[in-house]
């Protein structure tokens, strides 16, 4: 009787969360309607920091930080929403408007810049794919290939074992091409997470020290790779595969 | 005829020459506020006065001095035979004002003949320089500017006053050459501006020569001067002497190294032409006069604020365009940038845009130089052909110059404005141009008005059963193709004899001859190596061969394909066997440990051989 209580105790207190969450979204929601995009920004951040990944969150927030003019950060946001959702037609709208009026601020601020980052070209093949999706296919196609070829043995009949072999090299070919696609997601080979530089000229040192030596600035939606986070800064690697140091507040992972 | 040809080009040339003349000029069109500028009206007949000269109306200024003077002049034509003399009249006016603006001031009208000659109107943009730095230079540039002649001077054919010591010359009581510049130490690329004086006590007769130009290594030089001029001479006192002082080269000097520079010293000569007189007095000697060199200190330009970006010193501005803006894969764009200002603008060079999807050729340059009031300026036109490779928009960056002002000892960092430039492919529609400006606010959302507000999970692919699961499935392929291989290795064996009750019915049976032979039973060990070695036979042929004679043994062999070595082999040592069972020298232990080994090599070989089916 006691464990009955309990449960139904717990039960309530994961509903009254949940439901004050969604309060949380919808005061974004409507914060944002009525142009207060810095309240909008404060709750939908607030679903972030309490553990929500969501891709509609994401967006929500991608969406609000665009509004505000900080475009690395919608950029960060729109990809992760794309991430976790990467049909989502919207927000690759979104990531093209975001970063195309960066470049443009860019442009005029700096005299160039680089709209377009096109990805290469295994992240662009598996982009709408998210990675569940792909490990999902891996997992299946690779049990249904081993599966047929199990079975060839034991079939008799000549076009049966035709069929098996054919369709043990196509689930193999596309096993092959999960794990390809799972690998591409994860960045295997690659050092660190993806992240984005957030902060126009960010100032790029060589050692976590505000009186290190300056080494240059990076601009707002640069892509770099996160090492590790230390202390108020972040050890990073430029593009130019540098390893170097910004303020962690910066540079956002993707 | 032909006389007469030149004669009337010679009268129409004269005529030329003679138009009177009225020009007006500015030391400056662009002036701060209070700063002091002059302004000149040079009016040039052919001896006549003129009838009337209105002088243009500048009351919106405040005139600081007024000034009006005649000098002498003449022209020569060919061969340096003095024509005619000229009537000068200069008019100068020292003016400021505090008021910003442009300030238009109208032409200059002098009526000679009956004729009304006008000049150009001028127009002043009068700036308001922020800071008290401009107000002391202002302050200054009046105390040292106390009359007309000190700013017309500036930019004008006069030489400078020599006050004291008489600099850029060697002195002579009758004649002297001079070269002056207008500053003795200057930034890379900043203008000095050179003159050659010849100073001459009375009147000049001949043409002088130049017999030895100035050298400028380390410079870049622009002529000044007009290739066909008149040689105006200007009174001046010198060490207490009455000169005539002319002007025979002026240029504008470029520093191009940092260093100590020299321009080297001229020679001049005057006279010593062909005349009538040389007939009893034999040729006249031209008079030389030699120059001396002058030093200018060539400043390198401070740290540039955009590392990598050209540099330029002078004043600077970049416009850039794209014609047209729109255009389809393939089609070529042109990219035309201006770049006006003063300065060395031949030195102005700008890197190749490069854009992606764009390919560019090398540019065309054009250069429109100008040289008012001595300063050397105008514009480079920058032209690049572009061909785009692929739809889409592309931005041209801007191009970005280093623009550093010798009078501040600033850099100011001077931009083209960035292009657009919407590249369609074949048969596509075109696509709007987005809003470039500053204001313009891109429409991000709506946003999602419901979620399901999942939480953050650890990906399939980082889950701890995910890989192993995957890895299994090759695993137990690998697992089932190697007991498959192995079953097959086994009924191989199985085929091949080896592991078999037969063989190892042999093999017990070497065993136990093994085993007879130690316990010095020699005569039973013999007899189960002949067993062994028969049982092996059997085996191989697949038929009993008890009772067989050897010669039908061997037959059989034979008929069976035995390798014919082997063949005999096995006979021999089946006889060989028998013959030791009752041949006690036979019997001793080498023989019948050599007896052993021979028979289990045999029985090995035996298994090994290939031997055909039976009929």
């Amino acid at each position: 009787m006691r464990l009955l209580a309990l449960l139904l105790v717990l039960s309530f207190a994961g509903r009254a969360h949940a439901d004050s969450l969604q309060d949380v979204f919808k005061r974004g929601n409507a914060a944002f309607a009525r142009g207060d995009h810095e309240a909008a920004l404060e709750e939908f951040s607030a679903l972030t920091e309490a553990g929500i990944d969501d891709p509609d969150v994401a967006f929500n927030l991608a969406s609000t930080y665009g509004a505000l003019g900080r475009y690395g950060q919608a950029i960060r946001y729109f990809q992760r929403s794309l991430r976790l959702d990467p049909g989502d037609a919207a927000a690759r709208d979104g990531l093209r408007l975001a970063r195309e009026t960066l470049g443009e601020r860019q442009a005029r601020a700096r005299g160039e810049a680089i709209v377009v980052d096109r990805p290469p070209l295994t992240e662009a093949v598996f982009s709408f794919f998210s990675a569940d999706q792909l490990a999902w296919g891996l997992l299946i196609t690779a049990w249904l290939a081993v599966g047929l070829l199990l079975a060839l043995p034991a079939a008799r009949v000549e076009g049966v074992r035709l069929g098996l072999g054919i369709g043990a090299a196509l689930f193999a070919a596309l096993a092959l091409t999960a794990a390809l696609g799972v690998g591409a997601k994860a960045d295997w080979g690659k050092a660190g997470t993806r992240a984005l530089i957030v902060r126009e000229g960010a100032q790029v040192r060589e050692g976590p020290d505000d009186r290190a030596t300056l080494l240059g600035e990076l601009a707002e939606g640069e892509a770099v790779r996160l090492l590790a986070r230390e202390g108020r800064f972040a050890r990073i690697l430029t593009g130019g595969e540098r390893e170097a140091y910004v303020l962690g507040s910066d540079v956002g992972e993707l | 005829m032909r006389w007469l040809v030149v004669l009337l080009l010679g009268f129409f040339a004269a005529r030329a020459e003679a138009q009177p003349k009225i020009t007006m000029s500015a030391s400056s069109n662009r002036v701060s506020v209070g700063e002091p500028f002059a302004i000149e009206v040079r009016i040039q007949t052919d001896g006549d006065e003129p009838d009337k000269v209105d002088l243009p109306d500048l009351g919106e200024f405040e005139l600081l001095g007024r000034s009006t003077s005649r000098p002498f002049s003449f022209s020569f034509g060919f061969g340096g035979q003095r024509q005619r003399s000229q009537s000068q009249t200069i008019y100068g006016f020292t003016l400021r004002t505090d008021a910003p603006g442009a300030h238009v001031i109208r032409p200059a009208i002098m009526t000679v003949g009956g004729r009304r000659i006008a000049t150009g109107s001028l127009t002043i943009l009068v700036v308001d320089p922020a800071g008290s730095a401009g107000i002391q230079g202002v302050d200054d540039a009046l105390k040292n500017l106390n009359d007309v002649g000190a700013l017309i001077r500036k930019n004008s054919n006069e030489p400078p006053p020599v006050d004291g010591a008489l600099d850029g010359a060697t002195f002579d009581n009758t004649m002297f050459v001079r070269t002056v510049v207008d500053k003795k130490r200057a930034y890379l690329g900043e203008q000095v501006t050179v003159t050659l004086y010849l100073y001459l006590r009375g009147q000049l007769s001949d043409s002088p020569q130049i017999s030895r130009e100035p050298t400028l290594d380390g410079f870049w030089s622009h002529d000044l001067l007009p290739m066909q001029r008149s040689l105006g001479g200007v009174r001046q006192e010198v060490n207490g002497r009455v000169f005539n002082a002319f002007v025979l080269r002026k240029f504008a000097a470029f520093p191009l190294r940092p260093g100590t520079l020299e321009i080297g010293p001229p020679t001049i000569e005057v006279g010593g032409g062909n005349s009538l007189f040389d007939l009893f007095n034999g040729p006249s000697q031209p008079i030389k006069r030699e120059g001396i060199k002058v030093a200018v200190e060539a400043l390198p330009l401070p740290a540039q604020p955009s590392p990598g970006s050209p540099t330029y010193t002078g004043a600077l501005q970049l416009e850039a365009t794209l014609e047209p803006a729109q255009a389809k894969v393939g089609d070529a764009v042109t990219l035309r940038v201006v770049a006006k200002g003063s300065g060395n603008l031949r030195g102005l060079t700008l890197p190749n845009p490069s854009v992606r999807g764009l390919d560019t050729l090398a540019p065309q340059i054009d250069d429109q130089i100008a040289s008012p009031l001595d300063r050397l300026g105008g514009q480079r036109t920058f032209r690049w052909l572009l061909l785009p490779r692929q739809p889409g928009t592309q931005i041209v960056p801007s191009f970005i110059v280093d623009a550093f002002d010798p009078q501040s000892g600033t850099y100011q960092t001077v931009r083209s404005n960035p292009l657009t430039l919407t590249v369609t492919g074949s048969g596509e529609a075109i696509e709007p141009e987005k809003p470039t400006s500053a204001e313009a606010t891109p429409q991000f959302g709506p946003l999602r008005p419901e979620s399901a507000l999942r939480r953050r999970s650890t990906p399939l692919s980082q889950e701890g059963f995910f890989w192993p699961s995957v890895l299994a499935a090759p695993a137990l392929l690998a697992l089932a193709f190697l007991g498959r291989s192995l079953r097959r290795r086994v009924q191989a064996r199985r085929a091949a004899g080896r592991d078999t009750p037969g063989q190892r019915e042999v093999t017990h049976k070497l065993e136990q001859a093994a085993q007879a032979g130690a316990t010095g039973d020699a005569r039973a060990a013999l007899g189960l190596l002949a067993s062994a070695l028969k049982k092996a036979l059997e085996l191989k042929l697949g038929e009993p061969i008890g009772g067989m004679t050897s010669r039908a043994l061997e037959g059989l062999l034979g008929a069976r394909g035995f390798d014919p070595q082997l063949q005999q082999r096995v006979m021999s040592q089946l006889g060989a066997l028998e013959a030791a069972r009752f041949d006690p020298a036979g019997q001793s232990a080498v023989q019948l440990s050599q007896a052993q080994a021979a028979v289990r090599e045999a029985t090995a070989q035996i298994a090994r051989a290939k031997i055909r089916e039976a009929a």
